[in-house]
């Protein structure tokens, strides 16, 4: 039994990002979690697209660490420049000045699970 | 009323095989070995408390090495032609070189030097090339093959020579490259390269692959035996891709406003999953190995029901499997994955970006 399938075009694609704040000493009023990071890449996407633009684009936060404020996000393959655009446009959030740093793109989630530009070898 | 914004995103090609070990024409070998530059090996399995150590013993010890500023001209030296890339396979990977913006050279097992150039580059060298195959709109990479072990690639002959002065008078171009010797007589010790570029007065450091391994506890793992994997081969690879990010569905499922993935179904909940990762350099001989290892480390008593392998390839590589080329738009994946079953089938994942030929 042999079978080869060619699948061209991902379901999905998934980020890296981290959301870098301006004088991180001086804290945001709450404390990020996962549910306010979320909040910040949907407030990312509604100020850019509207309300109604910006609900149509679905993100799923897989994973995130609160210490570096960094995630693993996961957007339909059709909505992911609508996503990257709202991200790279975002500078503020709970006014304080902000940027979403895009460190790895991929159609696969595997694809992340390694990074040989940043690896350093010992 | 405004028409919708539409969006593509760029191509992506992910293959899915299904074949066995046993089966005469199954490809299995080409696809380890014709795959060269490979920077991470992943093991999963399930209902297993660790890696086997056969496993960790075929890839902890390979040593591989670095060597900074090396001028390209040495690469073509008869002396280093004839001693080290006629005389086994010589892996060599320019390091720190982002093959989307800048200059990458690599040297193939095949006795190839293959360099990824910018049009700048290209015009100022003055060697024959190609267009690369993913800028053809624009005249912006160019692809360059010298064939070291060609019998006319030799000192004297006029292409030899016009290589030579390209590469020290044009212009002096030095990279770092990770690389590692195979030698075919193996009574040769293969930290020989690093002794002959040290003996240059090049900086060489020596380099071990480095480990992580990792047990999750009461986790829902599909059940692959259940799943129809030809509908569910993406969600499938997903699912691998997020035991390796360890990413924790459960605890993510547990918001439905965060997060909508789920595990695929059927799945069972298993006791433990076993996940190790190394990254440094890998030869395909060394990725042979640890198949073999699980293949018969999956017919002793008490196996695991499946084992998968992953393996990442360097992204700035100019090259991925069979010597194709190999770019990076958004990402410069070039990635296979085997799951292995105690009854020698496997099925085979290999995905690629949008820069580079399907596998």
């Amino acid at each position: 039994m042999y079978e080869r399938r060619v699948i061209t075009k991902s379901e999905f694609h998934y980020m890296r990002v981290s959301l870098d704040v301006q004088n991180p000493a001086k804290a945001l009023p709450v404390e990020l979690t996962n549910v306010y990071f979320k909040q910040a890449v949907t407030a990312a996407l509604t100020r850019l697209f509207g309300d109604i633009g910006g609900a149509m684009v679905a993100v799923d936060v897989l994973k995130y660490n609160e210490g570096d404020r960094s995630a693993i996000l996961r957007v339909h393959s059709h909505n992911l420049v609508k996503l990257w655009s709202a991200l790279t446009l975002t500078d503020r959030y709970m006014s304080r000045k902000c940027a979403f740093r895009v460190h790895q793109v991929s159609p696969y989630l595997m694809g992340l699970a390694v990074n040989s530009r940043e690896y350093e070898h010992t | 009323m405004a028409a919708p914004l539409n969006f593509n995103s760029p191509k992506n090609l992910l293959v899915f095989e299904q074949s066995s070990f046993s089966n005469e024409k199954s490809r299995h070998k080409t696809v380890i070995g014709d795959h060269y530059f490979n920077c991470a090996v992943e093991v999963c399995s399930p209902n297993v408390a660790q890696i086997p150590t056969t496993v960790t013993a075929s890839l902890s010890p390979s040593s591989y090495y670095i060597v900074r500023n090396l001028p390209l001209s040495r690469l073509i030296d008869k002396e280093f032609i004839e001693a080290f890339v006629r005389n086994g396979a010589f892996y060599a990977v320019s390091l720190n070189t982002r093959i989307d913006v800048a200059n990458s050279v690599a040297v193939l097992p095949t006795g190839k030097l293959v360099l990824s150039v910018d049009k700048d580059m290209y015009e100022t060298l003055g060697l024959e090339g190609r267009r690369s195959i993913f800028s053809q709109t624009r005249e912006r990479k160019f692809v360059i093959e010298v064939e070291l072990t060609k019998p006319s690639f030799t000192p004297g002959k006029k292409n030899y020579e016009r290589t030579k002065w390209c590469f020290s008078e044009r212009l002096n171009l030095r990279f770092d490259f990770v690389f590692t010797w195979v030698p075919h007589d193996k009574s040769i010790c293969s930290s020989s390269v690093g002794k002959y570029f040290s003996g240059m007065g090049l900086s060489v450091s020596s380099c071990r692959a480095q480990m992580m391994s990792n047990t999750m506890k009461d986790v829902c793992v599909p059940d692959l035996l259940a799943l129809n994997i030809l509908e569910n081969s993406q969600d499938l690879f997903e699912w691998l891709g997020a035991v390796s990010c360890y990413i924790d569905s459960e605890e993510e499922a547990s918001n439905d406003f965060v997060s909508m993935y789920t595990t695929p179904s059927p799945c069972n909940i298993c006791t433990q999953l076993t996940h190790a990762k190394w990254q440094g350099f890998f030869t395909p001989e060394a990725i042979a190995m640890v198949i073999d290892e699980i293949r018969l480390y999956l017919k002793t008593p008490d196996h695991p029901p499946w084992a998968s392998v992953t393996v990442h390839g360097y992204a700035d590589s100019p090259v991925s499997w069979r010597g194709k080329e190999h770019g990076y738009h958004q990402g410069g994946e070039n990635i296979y994955t085997y799951i292995v079953f105690p009854n020698d089938n496997y099925w085979l994942y290999m995905a690629v970006g949008s820069h580079d030929v399907c596998p």
